[in-house]
């Protein structure tokens, strides 16, 4: 089956379709927002409600759009309305311990991998998300504005301006 | 090139868009190399992953189940409207044109013809129900 067919049935509501659709998408989905939230208990809320979101709303995806894209903008506005409700200073969880290959195998301390995750931080929620499409998505600057609906020329700004706050924090941290 | 804002701009673009242009100035060389060395040290969060979980089809099922609810509820409510509806309809209509006889027959030929009606119709409808 297609994703234009998987689509077609997922929207009439099959729900191995809809499973299909949700497996294929969740691990680029997991990535973004445990990159957006830097906290564990945050992006497992986040991650639920985006995809029951998803799904609630399948009918008014446009299938012309990439899937992908309209799951990472349901994800944005739904921690940018956890931000707003929460009103919350947000900032790591000092005690998150990643699943990635640790920070031996990779040859980094685990404070530069906290001083990176909290560089990230620094940003607001809207240049995060930019900077993290972007750099570790490889998202075209289109891409990015359809996701964050916003104009191309702001995703440039965005972007530029979160790369300033990681060459101003890496200096500070005298990490580079 | 100048300004520096436009210097680093122009440094980020061509390290994402990855661009054949050449750089000259050695400053922006120095820059494009504090640029790449800066954005290459955020790469060690790339893969970062925590130990979380969502049940797709668990969700899948959850948010069916809420649709549905919603579903039921406003066809109740369209019903229980529609019921109000023909009712004041009736009763308009029985007020206006002072039919109370006639819908006393009507009520009385209505209470003993329904159960004539409905009985074989529920019998039916559970033995189908039963073969399945």
């Amino acid at each position: 089956m297609d994703e234009r067919e998987t689509l077609i049935q997922a929207k009439a509501g099959n729900k191995s379709a809809l499973n299909s659709l949700m497996t294929e998408n969740y691990p680029l989905l997991k990535g973004y927002i445990i990159k957006m939230t830097g906290n564990p208990d945050i992006a497992q809320d986040i991650l639920q409600e985006t995809m029951l979101k998803a799904v609630l709303h399948i009918n008014k995806f446009i299938p012309e759009a990439k899937f992908s894209t309209w799951l990472i903008k349901i994800a944005t506005n739904v921690y940018r309305d956890y931000l707003r409700k929460n009103k919350i200073q947000e900032e790591i969880d000092e005690t998150f311990e990643s699943r990635s290959p640790g920070p031996e195998e990779i040859s980094i301390s685990m404070e530069e991998f906290k001083s990176i995750m909290s560089i990230l931080m620094k940003m607001s929620y809207e240049k995060r998300a930019v900077f993290i499409l972007k750099h570790y998505y490889g998202y075209k600057y289109e891409e990015i504005a359809a996701a964050l609906d916003c104009p191309v020329g702001t995703v440039r700004s965005r972007l530029h301006s979160a790369v300033d706050i990681v060459l101003n924090e890496m200096e500070r941290r005298k990490m580079i | 090139m100048n300004d520096p804002e436009k210097s680093m701009n122009y440094l980020i673009d061509k390290y994402y868009d990855k661009t054949d242009d050449k750089i000259d100035i050695q400053q922006d060389k120095d820059m494009q190399k504090k640029l790449a060395s800066s954005l290459d040290k955020m790469n060690a969060i790339k893969d970062m992953d925590f130990d979380i979980d969502v049940n797709i089809m668990k969700t899948i099922v959850s948010a069916q189940e809420i649709s549905n609810k919603k579903r039921v509820f406003i066809e109740t409510l369209g019903f229980g409207a529609l019921c109000i509806s023909l009712l004041l309809t009736v009763g308009f209509i029985v007020f206006k044109f002072r039919l109370f006889t006639q819908v006393l027959y009507a009520e009385l030929l209505i209470f003993i013809i329904m159960p004539f009606v409905i009985i074989p119709f529920a019998k039916y409808a559970s033995m189908k129900e039963g073969n399945l």
